[in-house]
């Protein structure tokens, strides 16, 4: 199975498309599921999963075997996304065709959630991603930091700006948190 | 900030942004890669033709032999 995947990423480096399709097929379901949780818009999503396989394709050469498939497709799928929120509107909101939290807390009114979830959509793309893997999605810190190409140490402070931010811009709208 | 606002800072955003559930795309993707790859192709192939290289060259050594026409070809382009 080990020699068989092996077999696959080395025939994917030389350029075979056989190989190609092979991790395209056995990999799209996770970086789709990736970029789904950093965009939230599932057409977007598969859009910028074809992009992240092209780009994937086009940099072949330069892949490092011993850093694992998936790690990397995830680096370079974050990436995608996070040119593609550069691209958007700041005052855009969070698509609403993903559903909103049906476990909440019923104190915590609509308006706030509605008004949180726009500040959210707000942030620079960098602080964006960091809040919503992290606390969001609760992702390993590890693996957020490995996608964005920086340290976990880096990925806590961008949190904790990005909480900060939200908590000044709601603070200014008159809610507390 | 402190780190009690914090936490319900992190709260209140678990509130107002479900997470996303693994799912999978709504199609096979594949299709699309494929034209993707097609379209690349195409790209490369209408890079510009030889001749055009030559014209280029051309022009590059004219100028270089004759600096004097820099001005006259920059005025024509």
């Amino acid at each position: 199975m080990q020699d068989d995947q092996s077999s696959v990423l080395q025939r994917f480096r030389a350029g075979e498309m056989e190989a190609f399709e092979t991790l395209f097929r056995s990999h799209q379901q996770a970086v789709y599921g990736w970029l789904l949780r950093i965009v939230r818009n599932p057409w977007q999503a598969e859009d910028l999963t074809v992009e992240t396989f092209w780009k994937i394709y086009r940099a072949r050469a330069r892949f490092d075997p011993a850093r694992g498939f998936e790690a990397w497709a995830r680096t370079v799928a974050t990436r995608a996304a996070v040119d593609w929120l550069r691209t958007q509107r700041p005052e855009e909101e969070l698509p609403a065709n993903l559903p909103a939290a049906s476990t909440g807390d019923p104190g915590v009114a609509d308006e706030i959630r509605r008004r949180t979830a726009n500040a959210l959509a707000r942030l620079p793309p960098a602080l964006r991603v960091a809040a919503m893997l992290a606390v969001v999605e609760e992702m390993p810190r590890k693996q957020i930091a490995d996608a964005l190409g920086i340290s976990t140490g880096a990925v806590k402070l961008r949190v904790f700006r990005a909480l900060r931010i939200l908590r000044r811009e709601l603070e200014r709208e008159g809610i507390t948190p | 900030m402190k780190e009690d606002q914090n936490d319900r800072m992190q709260r209140l955003l678990r509130e107002a942004v479900a997470p996303v559930s693994d799912r999978e795309p709504q199609q096979d993707l594949w299709p699309k890669m494929q034209a993707r790859l097609r379209a690349a192709e195409t790209h490369v192939r209408a890079a510009p033709p030889w001749y055009d290289w030559a014209l280029a060259a051309a022009v590059a050594a004219f100028a270089l032999f004759a600096p004097v026409s820099v001005p006259v070809l920059l005025y024509y382009l």
